[in-house]
């Protein structure tokens, strides 16, 4: 588990490289990272479905991004870009290829759902922050 | 002042912004931002994922401006720069040509050498292969295959080819170079280094604009990112599965 989560710390500081984000934001972009992996891991522990962790996790990273850009006067997406990576349901894109070129279709529709669903929750997560932070903002235009 | 080159400020300014990635309301408030640091109170910007319409009234003389915007490459650190340069243009106005210039250095500004973006992705690809639980030669391999795929893009990029096709060819070469190095047997496990090594091309930055845009009541934007994600994951999808599939079939479904 703390594998797990340091490398995705880490692979996210290096996406963060790859965008051309600033040097002096890119310990925040790989923190963003680790906190939403982070929260996916203890999300699966709990005796809940998995679904509900990569929801959690999203709206973890989503609230990270929003409050670290208040402080360092920057964008919120510079943070948010970045964090998402990790918790892209790129395996289950993968899982539901492996399948659908075995010719195994019950599984193919198994991993394509799950993908969907992770993809669909990650958008509800960030929606459900930055529409609540809309109402915090006001005063500050211009994050 | 002259109107012309505070037209040509604003617009610009919004086009270094779409280019670099930033989210439509963001393009559209920067650009009747710097118009009103100018005293032009009825500014007007209509944005497009691909083009820009600016125009405001003066002097009773219309001033009118269409961009198209080409080429999309995620720059945080251009728009973070742009976003100061506009914050800072409501405190003290910059004669416009002087607020060209700046903005022109910052259309060419680069942080990172194209040596290091191309090492950042190989350890992506080593990291996240870790990720997904390999092991440590497995991730080694990812690493230079993360590598390979920088410099195709880049080449890609170069040549000016439609982006889909480029990830369409990415991720075929991503998945015969991984199905190679468990075929030469240097790695055992080849689902660990393709997951790891795919999620290079993941499309975060479309998701992440397709919401914000949506959000923010610009339907028409957040639709075309959307579409734009779910396409740039059914190439991912089809490449890896069209060079699965082929492997197969050539060398008897050695998996």
């Amino acid at each position: 588990m703390w594998i797990r989560i340091i490398s995705a710390t880490i692979a996210t500081g290096f996406f963060a490289i790859v965008f051309n984000t600033d040097k002096k934001y890119l310990g925040y972009c790989a923190l963003g990272g680790g906190i939403g992996c982070f929260v996916y891991e203890i999300g699966i522990l709990l005796p809940y479905s998995e679904y509900i962790a990569i929801f959690l996790a999203a709206v973890a990273f989503a609230a990270y991004a929003e409050i670290i850009a208040r402080i360092k006067k920057t964008t919120v997406s510079t943070f948010a870009i970045c964090a998402l990576i990790p918790l892209v349901p790129g395996n289950g894109i993968y899982q539901t290829m492996i399948a659908l070129v075995n010719n195994d279709m019950n599984n193919a529709i198994h991993y394509g759902q799950y993908t969907f669903a992770c993809a669909g929750l990650l958008a509800l997560g960030i929606l459900l922050v930055s529409t609540f932070a809309k109402l915090i903002k006001k005063q500050h235009k211009y994050f | 002042m002259n109107n012309e080159e505070i037209l040509e400020v604003a617009t610009s300014a919004g086009k270094v912004l779409l280019q670099s990635g930033a989210e439509i309301y963001r393009v559209e408030e920067t650009i009747t931002h710097i118009l009103e640091s100018y005293h032009i109170e009825d500014g007007n910007a209509y944005v497009l994922p691909n083009g820009i319409f600016v125009s405001f009234t003066k002097d009773q003389q219309s001033y009118n401006k269409i961009l198209r915007v080409k080429e999309n490459q995620l720059h945080l650190h251009r728009i973070n720069e742009i976003n100061a340069l506009s914050r800072n243009a409501k405190k003290e106005v910059t004669p416009p040509a002087l607020a060209m210039k700046h903005i022109h250095e910052i259309s060419k500004s680069t942080i990172y050498s194209p040596m290091g973006k191309t090492f950042a992705s190989g350890g992506i690809a080593f990291f996240f292969t870790v990720f997904f639980n390999g092991t440590l030669i497995e991730s080694i391999c990812a690493f230079f295959i993360g590598i390979l795929i920088q410099i195709v893009s880049t080449l890609f990029e170069k040549k000016k080819i439609n982006n889909l096709v480029k990830i369409l060819c990415v991720s075929i070469l991503l998945t015969l170079s991984a199905l190679c190095f468990v075929y030469l047997g240097i790695a055992e496990n080849k689902d660990s280094i393709i997951t790891g090594s795919l999620m290079l091309l993941v499309p975060g930055l479309a998701i992440t604009n397709a919401i914000r845009d949506s959000i923010n009541g610009d339907l028409l934007s957040g639709i075309t990112r959307g579409i734009e994600a779910i396409l740039i994951a059914i190439m991912i999808a089809l490449g890896s599965g069209i060079s699965m599939n082929l492997w197969n079939q050539l060398l008897g479904g050695i998996f």
